[in-house]
C-alpha cells in the first residue's frame, strides 16, 4: 500500500506536504511521533475520514483508542454489526478468551475486554489493512502486555497489513516489524526490526535507548 | 414486579395522596359545596361516570382525536427530526418554524381555525400544532445525542444505513422518544379536552365538561377532571416504564 504526495493542512498550518510512504503487505508498521505531528491525521486519511480523501478507497478496518462498541448490542452482535462472519467470530472469541462474554453488553466488560472486542472487530473484518490508533494508551501495563502479544499473533495469523500509530517507543518495539518516525510532516527515521514480533517487553525497554538516541 | 416499577408506583401513590390532602384541606377551608364539592360526592360521581355508556362514547371520540393528532405529529415530527439531523441547513430553517409553533397561543389559534373548519376537527389541528414541536425536538435531540465516535466507526466499517438505523440509532434514541412521546400523548389528552370545551364539541369529554359547567354541576366537573387527570398520568406512567425498559438495554 502506498501513499503518494499527501498534502494536508488545517487552515494555515501544514501537517503534511508531499508525504510519501509505502507499507509492506502482512507487516506491522508502527508510526511513532509526538502528539500533534499528524499520526491520527495519517490514519484518518487512509480510512477516508479526513478532509483529504485517497484517490482510491483503501479497504480497511480500525482499532480505535476507545473501544467504540454499540452499547445496546452484545459482544457477538457488535462483531456481526461490523460485518464479521459468524464462523470467524466463533474462532476469534475463542482465541481472545471472550467466548464466555459473547452475550454480554459492553457495560459488563472490563477495559481490557472491551479493547479485545475492538481489536477482534478489526481483525475479523474482511479488510486487508488494519489501522490501530493508540489502542493501548488507556490500558495499564499488566493488561497492555498480554494484549499486545495477543494482538500481534492474531494480526500475523490473519496475514493483515497493520499500521499502528503511537507515541510509546516500547509499545512500538514490542509489536512492530518496522518503525517509522514522523516529525515535522515527514518521515525522519525508517527502521526494519530484525526479529519478528511480538518481542518481550523487557527487551523493548532495553532497546528503547537505542531508538531514542536515533530519534533525538 | 421489578424494583423500578415498585418505586414508580410508590411515587405515584404518594403524589396522589398529597393531591387528596390538599383538596380536603381546601374543601374544609372553603366550606362551600357549590365551589368545592365534598370528596365523597366527587368519588360517587366518579364511579357513576365510569359506569355510564355515554361517557365511554365521549371518551372514545376524545381519545380518537388525540390518537389522530398524535399519529400525524409523530410521523411528521420523526420525518422532519431526521431531516434536521441529516441536513444542517434544514435544522437551521426548521428550528425557527418550530420555535414559532412552540410560542403559538394554541387556544387563540383554535378560534381562528374554527372559522375555517368544523368543531370536531379543530381540536385535532390545535393538538397537532402543540405535539409536533415536542416530537420533532425529541427525535432531533436524541439523534444528536448518539455519540459521534459510533458514527465514525460505522463509516470506517462501511455499515449499511439500514443496519445502522435498526441496530444502533433506534435502540439508542428509543428511551427518550418513548418518554417524550408519552408526555406528549398525555399533554394531548389535556389539550384536546380543553379545545373541545372551547369549541363546544358535542359528544366528547370536553363537551360533557362544558355542559356540567353550564349547569354548575361542580361534582360532575371535578369527577370528569379527575378521570382526565388519571388517564394522563396512566399514559405517562406507562411511557416511563417502557422507556426504563428500553434504557436497560443500554446500561
Amino acid at each position: 500500500m502506498k501513499i503518494e504526495n499527501l498534502t494536508v493542512s488545517y487552515g494555515e498550518t501544514k501537517v503534511f506536504e508531499n508525504l510519501n510512504i509505502s507499507f509492506n503487505d502482512g507487516e506491522i508498521t508502527c508510526v511513532l511521533g509526538r502528539s500533534g505531528v499528524g499520526k491520527t491525521t495519517l490514519l484518518n486519511y487512509i480510512a477516508g475520514l479526513g478532509s483529504v480523501k485517497p484517490s482510491e478507497e483503501i479497504p480497511c478496518s480500525m482499532v480505535f483508542q476507545e473501544p467504540r462498541l454499540v452499547p445496546n448490542l452484545t459482544v457477538k452482535e457488535n462483531l456481526l454489526f461490523a460485518g464479521c462472519r459468524e464462523l470467524d467470530i466463533e474462532k476469534g472469541l475463542e482465541m481472545a478468551n471472550l467466548k464466555s462474554k459473547q452475550n454480554e453488553r459492553p457495560t459488563k466488560l472490563s477495559g481490557g475486554e472491551k479493547q479485545r472486542v475492538n481489536f477482534l472487530r478489526a481483525v475479523l473484518n474482511n479488510a486487508p489493512v488494519v489501522l490501530l490508533d493508540e489502542p493501548f494508551s488507556s490500558l495499564d501495563l499488566s493488561t497492555k502486555i498480554p494484549l499486545m502479544n495477543e494482538f500481534v499473533k492474531m494480526l500475523k495469523q490473519a496475514g493483515k497489513t497493520a499500521i499502528l500509530v503511537t507515541h510509546d517507543v516500547e509499545e512500538a518495539l514490542v509489536v512492530a516489524d518496522r518503525i517509522l518516525v514522523l516529525d515535522g510532516g515527514e518521515i525522519t527515521l525508517d527502521i526494519s526490526l530484525k526479529t519478528t514480533p511480538p518481542r518481550a517487553y523487557g527487551v523493548a525497554l532495553f532497546e528503547r535507548e537505542q531508538i531514542l538516541n536515533k530519534i533525538l | 414486579m421489578t424494583k423500578s416499577v415498585k418505586n414508580n408506583l410508590i411515587c405515584l401513590f404518594c403524589g396522589f395522596l398529597v393531591a387528596v390532602v390538599i383538596y380536603i384541606t381546601a374543601y374544609f377551608t372553603c366550606n362551600n359545596e357549590y365551589v368545592l364539592p365534598s370528596p365523597l360526592k366527587i368519588l360517587e360521581k366518579f364511579f357513576q361516570t365510569l359506569l355510564s355508556l355515554s361517557f365511554y362514547k365521549a371518551l372514545f371520540s376524545t381519545l380518537l382525536r388525540v390518537v389522530i393528532a398524535f399519529i400525524i405529529s409523530f410521523i411528521l415530527g420523526a420525518i422532519f427530526g431526521v431531516l434536521a439531523y441529516r441536513y444542517k441547513w434544514f435544522s437551521g430553517v426548521f428550528g425557527v418554524i418550530v420555535g414559532l409553533l412552540r410560542s403559538l397561543p394554541v387556544l387563540a389559534v383554535l378560534l381562528i381555525i374554527l372559522l375555517f373548519t368544523n368543531r370536531s376537527f379543530a381540536p385535532v389541528v390545535v393538538c397537532f400544532l402543540s405535539l409536533f414541536p415536542i416530537i420533532y425536538t425529541a427525535v432531533y435531540t436524541s439523534l444528536k445525542g448518539v455519540p459521534n465516535d459510533l458514527k465514525i466507526m460505522c463509516t470506517v466499517y462501511k455499515i449499511p444505513v439500514k443496519k445502522q438505523v435498526f441496530s444502533m440509532y433506534i435502540p439508542q434514541i428509543l428511551p427518550k422518544i418513548l418518554l417524550d412521546a408519552g408526555g406528549a400523548f398525555s399533554f394531548g389528552i389535556k389539550l384536546i379536552v380543553s379545545a373541545e370545551i372551547l369549541a363546544n364539541v358535542y359528544g366528547s369529554v370536553g363537551g360533557i365538561l362544558q355542559e356540567a359547567s353550564i349547569y354548575t354541576l361542580t361534582s360532575d366537573l371535578f369527577a370528569l377532571t379527575l378521570i382526565v387527570c388519571i388517564l394522563g398520568v396512566l399514559v405517562e406512567f406507562m411511557a416511563k416504564l417502557l422507556s426504563e425498559k428500553a434504557e436497560k438495554r443500554l446500561v
